[in-house]
């Protein structure tokens, strides 16, 4: 059983019902095997926020089939087997980093010791261990990227849905994160992660599907995509030039 | 999602320990407490020079003003919590876990309604205790009384007759008696209240009167007009009055709705546990509303919203009477104004008295802590606070579906 599987997903807004519809997905399809790293990549606006937000079950599509874990998308039974992490950063409510990762894994039904080492262990993994009790709203804006990335861990769902969750992270910090989001995938999650800026660690994903104007325009093994016909490495710019181009 | 009323307890009960830990929520209190301690600076001396009879008003406005306090509070408190979450897509990171919205809003607007609540507790103890028109510090004054109707009222006319007297006030003709009982007073310092009123008959007659008490003559009255009476009781199950009016005498006019008997001072226990009910319920009210609204609006408006609406409530004695006054003199109004005023009073009747909910002019003076109309103010405000976060539940709980 796939992790996720979309066929033809579309989704368009439309600003009033008498306008014409703006898709910001269009025909969509994603295979996305349990216990993998899964990399969505593309410029701003190609489709990547949508594509999770359809996958978390926040919003429904226009059109296609889509199912999470064997289930339709929103299914109740999805809650708390998916967890999201939002674009936007909030303000974690004034409170401590701990607190608020806290609460995650308290309202997915973990308390006691357990919820202790759901916390633990996610604050380790984005290497928040020292800064666990400094106000949320105190911290940078790529820790507080991290702090919400360890809201998601603590949930232990099955699937992370992670939307930019290396926006402003340093380059050093992204490619421990993205180590830590494979031992996960390695221990039994399903991980997706949106982004708008590749790093060499990408090379760690399973598998980068590249989206552009709402379309999917490649997929594949990173380490594949990332190379030229000639063998040579190529940036991630270059290579959304050449799918653009059709090369 | 795990389920039962334990989970969701849990999960409401996590929510609002979060919540109630926020700190924009103490800014905002802070804010209101200065504001509030500025008023009561500028009060103090006015208040510590005025005579006892007074005590009760000064205690209704002070109430007042911190019910205000609370309620702005709460009403900002509610908006901000809702309208970060949506703010920050907070909503909808919620919406994808295992919890029903019924629960987030709960969970938030219940921490936010405590949060103000424990903020409020610290003036509300002040006006209760040490303020010098504070319900302990005029206990005597200020402090309920059971209060007792008579049990038998009759009439004996001047041919020898009696009459069964039933309601309103009775008038005594020359040689005319009327005869009071209370029966079933408990033992304590009771008190009898006795009011009423002389006139001069057509021939211009002296007014001449005589009261007994228990057997005691206690009033022989001639002339006057308007009079009050209290007397303090000998402990007796059963008290009898007769009064009876001399035959040539003028008429008299007992006020028998306010001939009672008031029984010893009470306790101010259930006193202050009404009002505390009522200053919670309303500091819930204004939570909820400005979270509810805020789920449709941006904060700003909700907040705008919010405070009109509770404007209504505070607003809404007064205004169902100007509605009335309308109705009834229909003849000096066009049509249009009629069914204006009419359709405002169908609106505002659905909307919670804020004023019922802190016991409005009774807040200080033997209000009954749980008769029927506090238990109906109370859970009237409930219900328009649940209708008010079910219907944002409804719509925090709806998915957008893409456009075909």
């Amino acid at each position: 059983m796939d992790a996720i599987r979309a066929r033809n997903l579309s989704f368009a807004y439309r600003r009033f019902p008498w306008s014409r519809p703006q898709f910001a997905l269009r025909d969509a399809s994603l295979v996305v095997a349990p216990g993998t790293l899964h990399l969505l990549a593309g410029a701003n606006g190609a489709g990547k926020s949508t594509l999770l937000r359809l996958l978390a079950g926040i919003a429904l599509p226009s059109s296609g089939e889509l199912e999470l874990l064997g289930l339709r998308a929103g299914a109740k039974a999805l809650r708390g087997r998916v967890a999201w992490m939002p674009e936007a950063s909030h303000d974690g409510w004034g409170l401590p980093i701990e607190s608020m990762v806290e609460l995650a894994a308290e309202l997915h039904g973990f308390s006691g010791a357990a919820r202790r080492e759901q916390v633990d262990r996610a604050l380790a993994d984005v290497q928040l261990e020292p800064l666990r009790r400094r106000q949320w709203s105190t911290i940078s804006k790529g820790e507080r990227r991290r702090a919400a990335v360890a809201q998601a861990l603590a949930t232990g769902a099955e699937l992370l849905l992670l939307d930019e969750p290396l926006d402003g992270v340093d380059p050093e910090s992204a490619e421990r994160l993205l180590e830590r989001l494979v031992a996960r995938t390695r221990a039994g999650a399903t991980v997706v992660v949106s982004s708008h800026v590749l790093l060499d660690g990408t090379a760690g994903g399973d598998v980068l599907t590249v989206l552009d104007g709402g379309r999917v325009v490649a997929s594949g093994r990173p380490a594949e995509l990332l190379r030229d016909a000639a063998g040579a490495r190529v940036t991630f710019a270059q290579l959304l030039r050449s799918t653009r181009s059709g090369g | 999602m795990s389920s039962g009323v334990g989970a969701t307890a849990r999960r409401i009960f996590a929510l609002a320990r979060a919540t109630v830990r926020e700190r924009f929520l103490a800014g905002t209190l802070l804010l209101a407490l200065a504001f509030a301690a500025c008023w009561w600076l500028a009060e103090r001396d006015l208040a510590s020079v005025l005579p006892d009879w007074t005590a009760g008003l000064e205690f209704e406005r002070r109430f007042t003003l911190l019910a205000w306090v609370a309620s702005g509070a709460a009403l900002l408190a509610g908006a901000h919590v809702l309208g970060a979450d949506r703010r920050t897509q907070q909503l909808d990171a919620w919406r994808a876990a295992p919890l029903r919205m019924g629960e987030l809003l709960l969970g938030r607007v219940g921490g936010a309604a405590v949060r103000v609540a424990c903020g409020a507790l610290p003036l509300f103890v002040w006006i209760i205790v040490f303020d010098p028109a504070g319900l302990c510090r005029q206990r005597e004054f200020l402090a309920p009384r059971p209060q007792f109707e008579p049990n038998v009222v009759e009439r004996q006319l001047a041919d020898g007759s009696r009459r069964r007297w039933r309601r309103g006030p009775a008038v005594l003709d020359p040689g005319e008696q009327l005869r009071i009982e209370f029966a079933g007073i408990p033992d304590g310092a009771n008190e009898l209240l006795f009011q009423w009123r002389a006139a001069l008959a057509e021939d211009a007659a002296p007014v001449r009167f005589t009261l007994h008490v228990d057997g005691r003559e206690v009033v022989r009255a001639a002339g006057g007009d308007l009079a009050r009476l209290a007397i303090t009781l000998e402990p007796a199950a059963t008290h009898r009055l007769q009064l009876a009016v001399a035959a040539d005498s003028g008429v008299v006019r007992v006020e028998l709705p306010e001939v009672v008997v008031r029984g010893a001072v009470g306790s101010l226990q259930p006193t202050i546990a009404r009002l505390a009910l009522g200053l919670f319920a309303e500091i819930a009210l204004a939570t909820a509303v400005g979270a509810a609204l805020a789920v449709f609006v941006t904060e700003g408006l909700a907040i705008i919203g919010g405070a009109l609406l509770l404007l209504l409530c505070n607003l809404k004695a007064l205004l169902l009477d100007a509605a009335a006054a309308i109705d009834d003199s229909h003849l000096h109004f066009d049509e249009s104004l009629l069914a204006i005023a009419r359709g405002y009073e169908w609106l505002v009747a659905w909307l919670p008295d804020a004023t019922a909910l802190r016991g409005a002019e009774r807040a200080a003076r033997a209000m009954a802590p749980w008769d029927t109309d506090s238990t109906a103010s109370l859970v009237g405000a409930g219900i328009v606070a649940l209708i008010a976060l079910l219907a944002a539940g409804a719509v925090l709980a709806r998915r957008p579906r893409g456009a075909r």
